[in-house]
């Protein structure tokens, strides 16, 4: 007896499962009423297979972000690239824009000087700082002599000094040793501008009124100039053409201080050069004297 | 002796100082505050390899030099073999020389040579000389080149000891 119970023990989950299997099997059941037995089986098998949908399609999105921000970071970089390539494109069309005009100012220079000359482009400055000069890429075989003068469209730059066969040394304007025939503009007073301020008109100069003087060593000073003539500061001072060797009314200075003196013959007459040393690029090498005048 | 670097000093005289010095360094760097380049180079020749290669480096140097400047003296010609002589006599006299030491003997070096200089020039005419010209010349000359120089002494390292012949 009792191992007939026990065995009829052992069959009776068996059946039970059997039976709930069956029961699911058929979707006739499933409107019963022991679908509310099912409910909470189904509802959490869907929760699962929502959060397991959840996260897979979290991680393909993740990777599809991943995959397009790779070819959005080489494309940036492409980007970023070409954004260079055109900043740096941009500023060489600048700069030969630039170069172009200061070259075409340059062109019309030659043609209105009355004499020939040669452009010629500026190599480097002098290997020594004691000089303010400029080394430039032409000489002797392009007919260029000591001596001769040098210009730009803004003014005067100086003198060769020294010329090799395929270079030339132009010595700053400002130098000591530079001499220029030279006149005031506005009022046509004519002196000799000397490169130089000697150190005593220098200490002379320093105590005397006035606006605050640039460096000494670019001070220039327009010599020979009458007592009463008429200069005062700001005035141009521009090339006299008496020399030769510069054409008439090319600036080459801005008064900066007027001394007078009773006990002198001369006005003292301070000058700055207009251009400013190392800030050319492009020269007009003036190799001749001035063309005869053609008259009809 | 360590040849290549005096090989390297030669080939950098010949070819590349003038060219810097006149070309490059202007560019960047505003008048006295470019390194001589030139000074330099003798000095390291003197000072590491002795006086027949600062000798002759300043000879090359100074016709150089002179090529490239507007005066008129041989003011290079005359300096450079005299800085490279001197430099190589200071090393003989004194051969166990720290980096501050030698950097001393190339600021003297160098101011002797701007002094020399603005001398002869002035004296000749070329320039007017000054106190606050030779000032504002000669202390950024100085500071500048004896900046460039510790660097290439440090560079350079502690010179080999001589074999005594």
């Amino acid at each position: 007896m009792r191992v007939r119970r026990r065995r009829s023990a052992r069959w009776i989950p068996a059946v039970l499962i059997a039976a709930v299997g069956l029961f699911f099997l058929f979707p006739q059941t499933r409107n019963r009423p022991l679908s509310l037995v099912e409910a909470p089986f189904v509802w959490t098998a869907s929760q699962l297979t929502r959060m397991a949908r959840g996260a897979t399609d979290h991680m393909r999105g993740a990777w599809t972000d991943y995959a397009a921000l790779q070819g959005v970071r080489e494309e940036l970089e492409q980007v970023e690239g070409e954004r260079d390539h055109l900043l740096v494109a941009l500023s060489r069309s600048w700069e030969d824009a630039a170069r172009a005009d200061h070259l075409g100012r340059l062109l019309q220079l030659k043609k209105h000087v009355d004499r020939p000359a040669v452009a010629a482009r500026v190599l480097g400055t002098d290997a020594s700082h004691w000089f303010r000069a400029l080394l430039v890429d032409r000489g002797e075989f392009d007919g260029v002599e000591p001596g001769d003068g040098v210009l730009v469209p803004e003014g005067v730059v100086g003198r060769v000094a020294k010329v090799t066969h395929t270079t030339a040394q132009v010595l700053s304007v400002h130098n000591r040793g530079s001499v220029i025939p030279a006149r005031i503009q506005r009022s046509r007073h004519a002196g000799i501008l000397a490169g130089g301020v000697r150190p005593s008109a220098l200490e002379e100069l320093t105590e005397s009124e006035g606006e605050p003087l640039p460096p000494p060593e670019i001070l220039m000073e327009l010599k020979y100039v009458q007592r009463n003539a008429d200069v005062v500061v700001g005035d141009t001072v521009v090339t006299s053409g008496l020399e030769g060797r510069f054409p008439p009314g090319i600036p080459v200075g801005k008064v900066v201080r007027v001394v007078r003196s009773n006990a002198e013959t001369f006005l003292r007459v301070y000058v700055v050069p207009v251009l400013p040393f190392g800030a050319v690029e492009d020269v007009l090498v003036l190799t001749g004297e001035a063309r005869p005048v053609e008259t009809p | 002796m360590r040849r290549p670097g005096l090989w390297l000093l030669a080939v950098f005289a010949l070819f590349f100082a003038v060219p810097l010095q006149v070309g490059l360094l202007p560019q960047v760097l505003p008048g006295p505050w470019t390194p001589h380049l030139g000074l330099l180079t003798v000095f390291l020749a003197g000072f590491l390899y002795g006086e027949a290669p600062g000798v002759a480096l300043g000879l090359l140097l100074g016709v150089l030099y002179d090529r490239f400047t507007v005066g008129d003296l041989g003011l290079h010609l005359l300096l450079l073999p005299l800085v490279g002589a001197g430099s190589a006599v200071v090393r003989r006299l004194v051969p166990e020389m720290d980096l501050i030491g030698r950097v001393v003997v190339l600021a003297v070096t160098v101011a002797l040579t701007e002094v020399m200089s603005a001398l002869l020039f002035d004296l000749s005419g070329q320039i007017l000389l000054d106190g606050s010209l030779l000032l504002r010349q000669l202390v950024p000359a100085v500071l500048t080149n004896v900046a460039f120089g510790a660097l290439l002494l440090f560079a350079a390292g502690r010179p080999q000891p001589r074999r005594a012949r």
